[in-house]
This record gives C-alpha cells, sequence and structure tokens, in this order.
C-alpha cells in the first residue's frame, strides 16, 4: 500500500502539471503549440472562469472515474482530460481572484502538480476499498458502455461529422475509414485524417502541393502499418 | 524606510519570476518539458496498472483491451489501433495547434507503446519505476520533438484545417455516452437501472451532462439492491 501512495503521488504530480501546464497553453493556440482536446477548451470556456463551475464539473467525474477503476483499473480519459485542468482551474481562479488565471501556464502547472497527486492517490487507494459489489456493478455497466462508444459509436461520429463537412471531406474519410476498419480494427484514426486531408483539398484544391503530400504520406503510413500487421503480403 | 523598500523588492522578485516563468513556460522549450513531464507520469501509471491493477491513465475502454491482450499474449490488434492513434494525434497536434492528449498521451503513450515493449519482449522497462519514468520522458521529448518539426515545415494557413468538424464529432461522442450508460445499466438489472434513469433526470434538470449521474445513480441502487 505504502509503495502505491509513493509511486501513484509522483505519477499524479509529473503528469498533472505537464497536462495543466499544456491546458493553459491551449487558449493561446494555434500561435502556441497546446495540449488537451477541443472538447476540453470549450468545456474550460462553458464554465467562464468561475471556480464553483469549475470545481463541480470535476467532481462529477471523479465519480464516474472512481467507477471506472473499480471495475477496470483504468483512472479513465477523465482526469487528465477534464479534472486536472478543472480542478487547476478552479484552485488558481479562487487563490488569484483573477478570471483568466487559467491562461497562465506557470500557475496552472504548479496547481496541476498538487492536483494530480491528491486525484490520483485518491483514486488509485480508493478502489481497493471499495465493496466488490459497487466494483461488479461498475464492470457489467460503465465497461460494455465504454465498449460500445469505441465501436461503433466512435467511427460513425466522425464518418457522419465528415460526410456533412462536404464532398471531398466525405470521400477521403470514407476511403480511409474503411480501410483503418480492415487494418487497424477501428475506423476512427482513418476518418479523423480523412476529415483533414479532405480540408486540405477544399481549401487548396487537390492539386495543391500541401494536399498531395499529406495524401501520400497518409497512404504510406497505412501500407506499413497494413503490413506490420500482417494484412498484406510482400 | 529601509524596511519597507527591502520588503518592496522582495515582493517584486516575486512577481518578477512569476513573469518569467510564464513567458518560459510559452516558448517552444518548454512545449518538450510539458510533454516531458506527461509522459513521464502516464507511462510509469502503465506500471502501476501492471503491478497493482490499478491507476491506468488511458480510456477506460483501452484499457480493458490492454488487460485482455496482457492475458492472451496477443498484442498484435492493441498495437495497431493504438499505434494508429497515436501517429494520427502527433500529425493533427501541429496542425490544429492543440495535441489530443487523449489519443496521443494516454492511448498512444499509456498503453500502444507499452504493449509494444512488451510483445517485443522489453519487460523491464515497465517492470522497474524508475526506468519507466525515464523511458516515458524520453518518449515525451520524442514526440514534442516531431510536432515541432512538423510545425516548423507546416505550410502556413492549415491552422484551422478541419478543427469545426473534429470538434462536432467529439460532441457527439459526449452526448452518446449517458443514454449508452443508461441502456446498459437497464440491460444488468431493474435497480441499477432506474437508479441511472433518476440520477441522468435530475442532472439533466440542472442542465448537467447526464452521464455523471447515470453512473452515480446505477451504482447507489444498484448497491442497495445488492446488499438488501
Amino acid at each position: 500500500m505504502f509503495e502505491l501512495v509513493i509511486k501513484s503521488i509522483i505519477v499524479g504530480a509529473l503528469a498533472g502539471a505537464g497536462i495543466a501546464g499544456g491546458a493553459a497553453r491551449m487558449f493561446h493556440a494555434p500561435e502556441v503549440q497546446g495540449m488537451g482536446a477541443f472538447r476540453t477548451l470549450g468545456e474550460m470556456n462553458a464554465c467562464s472562469g468561475d471556480p464553483v463551475s469549475h470545481f463541480t464539473f470535476g467532481l462529477g467525474l471523479l465519480f464516474s472515474s472512481a467507477a471506472s477503476v473499480v471495475g477496470t483499473g483504468s483512472l479513465s480519459s477523465d482526469v487528465l482530460h477534464r479534472i486536472v485542468p478543472n480542478w487547476s482551474a478552479a484552485v488558481v481562479i479562487s487563490k488569484t481572484k483573477k478570471k483568466d488565471s487559467a491562461q497562465n501556464p506557470f500557475f496552472m502547472l504548479m496547481a496541476g502538480a498538487i492536483v494530480g497527486a491528491i486525484v490520483v492517490t485518491f483514486l488509485n487507494t480508493l478502489a481497493s476499498s471499495i465493496p466488490s459489489g459497487m466494483a461488479e456493478i461498475a464492470e457489467q455497466v460503465v465497461t460494455p458502455a465504454a465498449k460500445f462508444i469505441l465501436m461503433p459509436v466512435l467511427p460513425v461520429a466522425f464518418w457522419l461529422a465528415a460526410l456533412d463537412a462536404g464532398k471531398w471531406q466525405g470521400i477521403l474519410a470514407t476511403i480511409f475509414g474503411g480501410l483503418a476498419q480492415y487494418i487497424m480494427g477501428n475506423a476512427t484514426p482513418g476518418c479523423i485524417l480523412g476529415i483533414l486531408a479532405g480540408q486540405s483539398v477544399e481549401d487548396s484544391g487537390f492539386n495543391s502541393k500541401g494536399s498531395k503530400a499529406f495524401i501520400i504520406f497518409i497512404s504510406i503510413m497505412f501500407l506499413a502499418i497494413a503490413y506490420f500487421r500482417g494484412k498484406i503480403n510482400i | 524606510m529601509m524596511q519597507s523598500s527591502v520588503i518592496n523588492e522582495n515582493v517584486n522578485k516575486k512577481d518578477d519570476f512569476k513573469i518569467r516563468a510564464n513567458n518560459f513556460l510559452m516558448t517552444e522549450k518548454a512545449f518538450i518539458i510539458l510533454m516531458m513531464l506527461a509522459c513521464a507520469g502516464v507511462f510509469a501509471g502503465t506500471h502501476i496498472f501492471l503491478k497493482f491493477h490499478t491507476g491506468s491513465f488511458s480510456t477506460t475502454s483501452v484499457t480493458v483491451m490492454l488487460s485482455g491482450a496482457l492475458e492472451s499474449g496477443d498484442y498484435a490488434a492493441l498495437i495497431g489501433f493504438a499505434g494508429g492513434f497515436l501517429i494520427a494525434r502527433i500529425l493533427e497536434g501541429p496542425l490544429v495547434g492543440i495535441l489530443d492528449i487523449g489519443g496521443s498521451i494516454m492511448t498512444g503513450v499509456g498503453t500502444g507503446l507499452p504493449a509494444l515493449f512488451l510483445s517485443l519482449g522489453y519487460k523491464t522497462v515497465l517492470d522497474n519505476f524508475i526506468l519507466s519514468l525515464i523511458v516515458g520522458a524520453g518518449i515525451g521529448l520524442t514526440i514534442a520533438i516531431i510536432i515541432l518539426v512538423v510545425r516548423k515545415i507546416m505550410p502556413s494557413g492549415y491552422n484551422t484545417m478541419g478543427t469545426d468538424v473534429m470538434m462536432g464529432a467529439g460532441n457527439i461522442v459526449g452526448k452518446w455516452f449517458g443514454p449508452i450508460i443508461i441502456i446498459m445499466a437497464l440491460k444488468y438489472n431493474f435497480a441499477a437501472g432506474m437508479g441511472a434513469v433518476i440520477g441522468a433526470a435530475i442532472c439533466h434538470k440542472k442542465d448537467k451532462p447526464i452521464i455523471g449521474g447515470a453512473v452515480l445513480g446505477a451504482m447507489f441502487l444498484g448497491a442497495i439492491y445488492m446488499y438488501v
């Protein structure tokens, strides 16, 4: 138990510091390379610098993360995607009393290290003390739901978004998505690359240097992955 | 008089340090450091998962896949999926200005690369905590450099490419999660299902995403039913 606590504090502080510092940089993207997700940026904007909103949003997700860690051993992506950025924002905003403190990477990095260490240690030790009945419910409810999201909801959502976005996005997402489904077992990466490549074709034409380079790069990457996964034999 | 000027100087020094630290953390060099911190933590998190079966930073579904692969010893599907995701995110990150840490760090560094190391027989990398921190930091360094290089060679005007489309798809997925939790809870048993329904309804009334309420409700009523 002692070993688990010490390791959890180290791991949580490192990951929390990096992610919270990167999240603050998101507010200055694309000029500065940020880390997080568009989802995270949108949610942090939705809390609009109110420390209570940031905190309660994170708290709700702490419970579902606890269910996930009990059921599967996964802290769930919510810990780094949502709890750490939002709780760090809550800490720095209430400490500095300035709404835009969450955009300050130094403050966020310090807060993130503390929040990360506490949250990860709490979840890792809570898991072993929660009754097995609760763990079973989490495993029977949350795990199949997460599997269902990964396949087919995730690829379909990106596929539909690509079809709605335009002709080229739809065509390329369909081609790369279909190939990714066969090669990687999930169409999502192909659909995302299809959207990006399609957008590039739409913006600058099929014969532009950028579009061609991008599509050739994706094709080579797919061939390499297919080869290493034994889907094609040369 | 003398004393107050000393205090002022100290206050100024403190503020000065904060401003300088802040300016430094906005530079490209700092991106490398942030990536090394995050990847070291996440990669060593997988060490904790292998040892204690808790604390994986990867998404729930990907962690389930890792557990399955550990049992069967067949990592091929996992490496293909998580590796593909990692490469896609590293490409996309510099293009849109925000690196998606879900696909890149949590899934790629937390599961894909560990699966690759395990399948190649480099189990020590994950067995030793200190070594896992060092290897994780090295992975972060490598990914950060690739991203910064892509940013340098990227044709200008690509910055907003596809961003709206991706955000839309991300939102759709987030919305699906709540109802699916309720369906799975009802498939499990009536008590957990009703708990999920009530929890979700309360959250919706309060303008909160229903997933939190659905999970909490299912756990709460399901546990009461189980123990009574």
